[in-house]
C-alpha cells in the first residue's frame, strides 16, 4: 500500500506530541477537575499514567503489524466485508470527532477574538489550510510540524514562566477532600479524551520510513511523544487549579486563555493572550490535519480509490455543517458532546486491542500469516 | 506555466493583504475609552455611569482646556443594556478593554454585587486586571464626576491611588474580578472591598475649579474596607482595623505603626517586611486558630529623647510595636467576630485545607462559630536599621 510519502520517526514524535496536545489543552482543565475540584492534578497524573498503559498496549501489540494500516489489519482480521463496514464506522466516527475539534477551534475565536464574525468563516478559513495540507500529504505536514514545533514550545515556554509568579499553592488544598473516587472518576473521563484517540496513529505508522533499527524505534517514539504531550497538558491542568482556583477552573469555558490573560511581567509583558493562543492553534492545526489525513487514506482503502486527495475537499466541507449540527454552541458541547464523545473514543479505543490481540493470537498460535 | 502559477500566488498574498481584518475592525475614532465604569441601584433599575477619554485633551500637545473625561450616565434594567443604550448619547461606541476602575455604589454592594459581577466576569470585552471598589456614603456616578489633580483621568487617578496606598500605608486593599468571585464563592471566606468617599463638597468636586487651587478642598479618598457576607455589605473595617485585617491575610507591603512615647509625642517605626502563618485546629469539633506574624521594622521617627545604641531601648520599641500591631489585629478580629459575623480572614478556607473532614461539619452555621472562635495572636518584631543617625537628633541632653 505504502505510498511514495515518507516521514522521519523524529516527525512522527513531533505529530504525535502534537496530536496529544490538540484540543486538550483547552478541554483537559475542565475534565480533569470536573469531579475531582482541587485534586483535579492527581486525577491528570493518574490519566498520564493509564494513557502511557495505553500506549504502550498499542506498541506492543502493534509491532506486528507496522506495515500495515488500521483499515488493513480490520479487513484481514475480520474479513474483507465486515472488516470493511467497520472501517467506514469508524471513518464515521473520525468525521464527527473532527467536527467536534474543530467547533472547538471555531468557537473559541467566534466567542473570545472575533466576536462580532460569524463562526462558518472561520470554521471555512481554518478547514482551507487543512485541506491544502491534506492534498499536499503527510511529508508536507510532518515538516511543517517539524518547522512549527520551536514556535510552539518558545509559547508554551513563556506562557509557564509567565505564569509561575501567580501561584497560589493553598488553592490545591486540601488533598483527597472526598476520597479517592471522584478522582477516578475524573482521570478516567481525562484518559480517554486526552490519550484514547491516538490510535488513530496506527493509520501513520506504515508511513514512517523504515529501517531496522526504526522498527524498536517506533514504541518508544510514540510513547515519548504521548507522555511529552500529556506532560503539557498536565503543567496547564496544575496552573489552572493553581491560579484560578478550582471552582474558577470549573466555570471558565477556556481556562488556558483565562490563564494568558493573567499574564503580566512588570507591566511591560502584558495582553499577550492572543499570541499564547497560537499555543492551541498550533496543536489544533496539527490535530484537526492528522484527523483528515487518516479520514481519506481510511475512504481510499476502503473504497480503493486510486487518489487520497480526491476526497480530500468534500469532507473538509463536510466537518462545516456537522460540527454546527453537532455542536451549535458551547454548552451543548461541554454537557452532552463531552459525555457521547467520551463513550465513542472508548469503544472505538478498544477497538484496535481487539482486532490486533486477535491478529497476534492467529499470528502466534495458528502460525497463519497475517 | 511556473511563472503563471508564480503570479497568481502573487495576486492571492496581495488580495488577502488588502481583505484582512476588516471586519470585526475597530478605528480608533469609533470607539470611546471606556476608563472607569460606576453601578448605582434606583428602585430596581442600575444607573451606569460611565467615564470616558477624550482622547484628543489627553494627549501631550495641544488640548484645548476641556476636561479630559466625561462621564455619561444611563439608567437601564441590565448592565449591558446600559452600556447598548448608551450609544444613543455618545457618538462612539464604547470600548471596555481599557478598564481601570470598576465603582461598585454603595445601594448595588447593600443590595447584592453578585448579580453586577457576572456581566464583568462574562463580557469578552473585559480583562481581568481592572480594581474594584465601592463607594460609602456616595454614589458611584459621583465618584466618577469628581475632577482630580495631578493625573487628568479621574480613574487612572483613583487607580495608582489605591495602588500606592497598598503598597506604603497598607490599610486598603486592591480587588480584582477574579479575587472578589472567588471569595464570593467561597464558604470559609468572605470578601472585602475597598471604600472610597467624597471629601468635601461633591457640587464644587465637579468641576473643573477644583483643581485650580493649590490646596484642594474636594478631593476622593479611601477610608475603609466594606465587609461583605456573600455578596452583601455588612459594615465597614476603619483605617485601624483595616491595617489589623491586612496583617492577618499576610499582605503588608510596607507601612509605618506609631506608638506613644510619653503623653504628647510618639516614636514611629516603619514595617519594611513581614510574614503571616496562620494556623488553625479543631479539638472537640471546637476550631481555634493562631496568627503569628513575623515582621521586619527600622526605626523611622523618633519624638521623644532616646539613644538607639543601647540594646534595652530597641527592646522596649520592639516590643511597642508588637503590642500595637497586636492591637490593631485585635481589634480587627472584635469587628468582624462580634458586629459582623463574617470570616474576611479566610480561617474557614484554612479549616478546609487542613482538616477537610471537621470542615464539613463547620461550614453550614460558619459565621456563627466564627464569631465566638477563640483566635490567638503572637507578634514578633525585629528591629534591623535605625536611618541615617543612631540617636534622637538633635540630642538634647
Amino acid at each position: 500500500m505504502l505510498n511514495q510519502q515518507q516521514i522521519g520517526i523524529r516527525q512522527f514524535f513531533i505529530l504525535v506530541f502534537l496530536f496529544t496536545i490538540g484540543t486538550s489543552i483547552i478541554v483537559g482543565p475542565r475534565l480533569a477537575t470536573l469531579t475531582a475540584y482541587q485534586d483535579g492534578w492527581i486525577s491528570a497524573i493518574l490519566g498520564l499514567l493509564m494513557g502511557t498503559v495505553l500506549i504502550w498496549i498499542y506498541t506492543t501489540l502493534g509491532k506486528h503489524f507496522l506495515e500495515k494500516t488500521l483499515v488493513e489489519i480490520l479487513q484481514l482480521v475480520l474479513g474483507k466485508w465486515i472488516g470493511s463496514i467497520v472501517s467506514f464506522c469508524f471513518v464515521v466516527f473520525l468525521v464527527i470527532l473532527s467536527s467536534v475539534v474543530l467547533m472547538n477551534i471555531g468557537h473559541f475565536i467566534s466567542s473570545r477574538i472575533l466576536v462580532y464574525t460569524p463562526i462558518v468563516p472561520i470554521e471555512y478559513m481554518f478547514i482551507a489550510l487543512v485541506v491544502f495540507g491534506n492534498i499536499l500529504g503527510i511529508e508536507v505536514l510532518a515538516r511543517a510540524a517539524e518547522s512549527l514545533l520551536p514556535l510552539f514550545l518558545i509559547l508554551f515556554g513563556l506562557f509557564t514562566i509567565g505564569l509561575l509568579p501567580l501561584i497560589e499553592v493553598n488553592n490545591i488544598k486540601p488533598i483527597l477532600e472526598n476520597g479517592i473516587y471522584p478522582v477516578w472518576e475524573s482521570s478516567i473521563r481525562y484518559m480517554i479524551v486526552v490519550f484514547g484517540e491516538l490510535f488513530v496513529f496506527f493509520m501513520i505508522i506504515p508511513y514512517i520510513n523504515k529501517s531496522k533499527e526504526q522498527h524498536k524505534k517506533i514504541k518508544r517514539y510514540f510513547l515519548s511523544g504521548a507522555i511529552f504531550g500529556g506532560i503539557i497538558i498536565l503543567i496547564t491542568v496544575l496552573f489552572s487549579i493553581l491560579i484560578l482556583g478550582p471552582k474558577a477552573a470549573i466555570w471558565t469555558t477556556y481556562p488556558a486563555y483565562a490563564l494568558a490573560k493573567k499574564i503580566d511581567f512588570a507591566g511591560v509583558f502584558q495582553r499577550v493572550e492572543v499570541i499564547m493562543a497560537g499555543i492551541w492553534f498550533i496543536s489544533i492545526f496539527f490535530k484537526l490535519s492528522i484527523l483528515m489525513h487518516v479520514i481519506t487514506s481510511s475512504v481510499k482503502q476502503i473504497f480503493h480509490l486510486k487518489d487520497r486527495s480526491v476526497v480530500s475537499i468534500p469532507f473538509g466541507m463536510l466537518l462545516i455543517p456537522i460540527s454546527l449540527w453537532f455542536t451549535p454552541n458551547v454548552a451543548t458541547y461541554l454537557t452532552t458532546v463531552t459525555h457521547l464523545m467520551g463513550l465513542l473514543i472508548l469503544i472505538f479505543m478498544l477497538l484496535p486491542i481487539l482486532v490486533m490481540g486477535v491478529g497476534w493470537i492467529r499470528l502466534r498460535f495458528l502460525k497463519k500469516s497475517v | 506555466m511556473m511563472r503563471k502559477k508564480n503570479l497568481l500566488l502573487i495576486l492571492i498574498l496581495i488580495v488577502s493583504i488588502m481583505v484582512t481584518g476588516c471586519w470585526s475592525r475597530k478605528e480608533l475614532n469609533d470607539i470611546a475609552l471606556v476608563i472607569g465604569l460606576g453601578v448605582d441601584k434606583v428602585g430596581d433599575d442600575y444607573i451606569l455611569s460611565t467615564q470616558v477619554v477624550d482622547p484628543g485633551e489627553i494627549a501631550s500637545k495641544g488640548g484645548s482646556g476641556r476636561v479630559p473625561v466625561i462621564t455619561y450616565k444611563t439608567r437601564a434594567r441590565t448592565l449591558i443594556g446600559a452600556v447598548r443604550k448608551l450609544t444613543s448619547s455618545t457618538p462612539r461606541k464604547l470600548y471596555l478593554s481599557h478598564l481601570r476602575m470598576f465603582v461598585i455604589g454603595e445601594s448595588v454592594v447593600k443590595d447584592g454585587v453578585a448579580p453586577v459581577l457576572d456581566f464583568i466576569t462574562r463580557d469578552h470585552e473585559l480583562r481581568s486586571d481592572f480594581f474594584i471598589i465601592m463607594t460609602r456614603d456616595s454614589r458611584a456616578q459621583d465618584v466618577l464626576t469628581m475632577v482630580t489633580p495631578l493625573e487628568k483621568v479621574p480613574s487612572t487617578y483613583m487607580y495608582t491611588m489605591l495602588n500606592h496606598a497598598e503598597k506604603y500605608w497598607t490599610a486598603y486593599t486592591t480587588q480584582k474580578i477574579d479575587q472578589l468571585d472567588n471569595d464570593i464563592a467561597s464558604d470559609g471566606k468572605e470578601a472585602v472591598i475597598s471604600a472610597i468617599e467624597i471629601k468635601g463638597s461633591l457640587k464644587e468636586g465637579e468641576q473643573k475649579k477644583n483643581v485650580e487651587d493649590i490646596a484642594l478642598k474636594n478631593y476622593l479618598q479611601y477610608t475603609s474596607l466594606g465587609v461583605l457576607h456573600k455578596d452583601k455589605l455588612v459594615g465597614y473595617l476603619e483605617e485601624t482595623e483595616a491595617s489589623g485585617y491586612k496583617y492577618v491575610i499576610n499582605k503588608v507591603k510596607s507601612t509605618v505603626v506609631d506608638m506613644p512615647c510619653n503623653k504628647q509625642r510618639k516614636d514611629v517605626t516603619e514595617i519594611i517586611h513581614s510574614k503571616t502563618t496562620i494556623r488553625t485546629r479543631v479539638k472537640n469539633h471546637k476550631p481555634s486558630a493562631i496568627v503569628q506574624v513575623h515582621a521586619e521594622a527600622n526605626v523611622a521617627e523618633l519624638q521623644c529623647q532616646a539613644d538607639l545604641l543601647k540594646q534595652n531601648v530597641i527592646n522596649v520599641l520592639e516590643t511597642k510595636t508588637e503590642n500595637e500591631i497586636k492591637h490593631q489585629i485585635v481589634k480587627a478580629l472584635q469587628k468582624t467576630q462580634k458586629e459582623y459575623h463574617a470570616d474576611v480572614f479566610g480561617f474557614g478556607n484554612n479549616i478546609h485545607q487542613s482538616n477537610a473532614k471537621e470542615w464539613k461539619k463547620l461550614k453550614k452555621d460558619w459565621g456563627k462559630t466564627f464569631s465566638t472562635m477563640p483566635v490567638k495572636i503572637e507578634v514578633k518584631v525585629e528591629i534591623r536599621n535605625f536611618g541615617k543617625v543612631n540617636k534622637t537628633t538633635p540630642s538634647l541632653d
